[in-house]
């Protein structure tokens, strides 16, 4: 299917974002969200800023996706997890370095750069946020 | 005013010998037939996955060619599983606004082309945030499933009790001769179901199958479209407030018992849409149906059973009449025309005089209401 393949420039356009974790600060209604949009999607203030956000944070609720989609057999069973940040921002996010069964809600959860998936004849790949368990506290 | 006059239904399966205009042909030849009237001044094309499942845009002139009907004006209206409710929609603003007289919606969805089980989930997934939510990984089976423990962790609801909903629905599809799956679920079968996307299991979730739905909006009928409302909001679960707080599917189903000058209390049946069990629930608690983290409960207890105080989805829901994602809620409006005009057969509620019903796309990112009356 045309559908699992990975454009080059799509995923160029949000290199930003997906490695070093760029969302939204409204400076109408004061709150962040991730990924970064011109809009803020609680208020539809347009006065809305980059930020950094920051890399740490907890397992808000999780999954074990057994089904993968074509692109990701490979990967499965593999975690995904709502994680909610240090600041209060939620993103969703696969899960590293843990086994499926060692993953509990209010887990703390830092981000690193990993390898989404590899694509194509030539293994085209596909970098971005993961989260692994806090290694240091 | 507009009506709904006539409807014609296609079994929902895999139809291996059936393409998708074969399937839209069939349906709409039905619902002309059974509104007794040739000619139409438009019509409305609902389906979700015609360009990814199947390699073919432009449906409806495609349909229409295929209909054999000339110069006649159609498009398509897509909302992923609530195409066919937002289909109806669009019919009924065309006849309420006098820009047509007579309408034919053809709901339609081939999915058996894609064979692949992965392929499957991936076109069934474009639903999702591309970017940020289907490249990474995530499936609806993963949304699903992250809304399912969120409700079990907040409610404190065991995997169980999302087992009475699809019984419900197995139960109910058992007198619908064209329903997907007639047979039975026991609760123990359920449990054993094996993990899509832990902890949602094989049987918390509809099988899209194939499947074709017709009905005609005009001016004169049986059933009346007295409300109608389509609400659309946030598709990414993480930039939601409350996980368990489907606002679409408030808003929609409020304004459209409010146009209808109607209340829950006045409603005969209610039909959702059961794209898990987690969600059914999720719904029948936005609507009003029940409290908060209660819906389990009172579907155990029988209040939504077809003999119980609110019956819901009489005809099986999405989980066992089938689900064609994106000619489901054509299902919806026909079982519910069926219904009102009291021509349902054994499925039929004795008395019924008024329908609300709910669909959704993806895991309700927008969500389309109509009231229809006897």
């Amino acid at each position: 299917m045309v559908l699992e393949r990975i454009s080059v420039p799509s995923y160029w356009r949000d290199r930003k974002i997906k490695y070093r974790l760029v969302g939204g600060e409204c400076k109408s209604c004061n709150r962040r969200f991730f990924p970064y949009r011109r809009v803020c999607p609680y208020c539809g203030s347009t006065d809305v800023n980059e930020v950094n956000l920051p890399r740490r944070g907890k397992v808000v609720s999780f999954t074990v996706v057994h089904n993968a989609p074509r692109g990701f057999e490979y990967y499965t069973p593999y975690v995904m997890a709502l994680i909610e940040l240090e600041d209060g921002t939620r993103l969703l996010s696969q899960l590293t370095d843990v086994e499926p069964d060692e993953v509990k809600e209010d887990m703390e959860v830092e981000m690193v750069l990993r390898i989404h998936r590899t694509c194509g004849e030539s293994w085209l790949i596909a970098y971005g946020y993961k989260f692994r368990p806090v290694l240091k506290k | 005013m507009a009506y709904i006059s006539g409807a014609g239904l296609t079994k929902v399966k895999s139809h291996w010998d059936l393409s998708l205009e074969d399937l839209a042909v069939e349906a709409g030849i039905k619902a002309l037939e059974d509104s007794g009237h040739e000619r139409v001044d438009a019509i409305v094309v609902a389906n979700s996955f015609s360009g990814t499942a199947n390699g073919q845009e432009d449906l409806s002139s495609i349909i229409v060619d295929h209909l054999g009907i000339r110069d006649v004006p159609s498009f398509k209206v897509s909302l992923e599983g609530a195409s066919g409710a937002a289909a109806v929609i669009t019919a009924t603003t065309l006849v309420n606004s006098g820009a047509a007289k007579r309408v034919l919606v053809i709901g339609v969805e081939k999915m058996s082309d894609v064979t692949a089980l992965e392929d499957l989930t991936l076109v069934s997934s474009t639903s999702l945030d591309r970017r940020f939510e289907r490249e990474i990984g995530a499936t609806t089976h993963s949304q699903h499933a992250l809304i399912m423990r969120t409700y079990m962790r907040r409610y404190g609801i065991e995997e169980e009790d999302f087992g009475h909903f699809p019984v419900l629905m197995h139960e109910n599809a058992c007198a619908v001769p064209h329903a997907q799956f007639r047979y039975r679920l026991k609760l123990e079968n359920y449990m054993k179901s094996p993990y899509l996307a832990e902890p949602l299991k094989l049987f918390d979730v509809p099988a899209e199958g194939d499947g074709a739905a017709a009905v005609v909006i005009s001016e004169k009928g049986e059933v009346k479209i007295s409300g109608f409302s389509i609400s659309s909001d946030k598709v990414m679960l993480s930039l939601r407030e409350d996980l368990l707080k489907l606002d679409t599917v408030r808003a929609s189903a409020r304004r459209a018992l409010s146009m209808a000058g109607l209340d829950l209390n006045s409603i005969s049946f209610v039909k959702i849409h059961d794209n898990s069990s987690a969600l059914a629930y999720l719904q029948l608690e936005s609507i009003g149906l029940a409290e908060e983290g209660k819906a389990p409960q009172l579907t155990a207890e029988g209040k939504f059973s077809r003999d119980g105080e609110m019956p819901v989805n009489p005809e099986g829901g999405l989980k066992a009449r089938g689900y064609p994602v994106g000619a489901s809620a054509v299902y919806q409006a026909a079982e519910a025309y069926l219904q009102l005009a009291g021509r349902a057969g054994e499925s039929q509620i004795n008395g019924a005089k008024s329908c609300l019903l709910v669909s959704l796309s993806g895991i309700g990112s927008s969500a389309a209401s109509l009231v229809l009356t006897r």
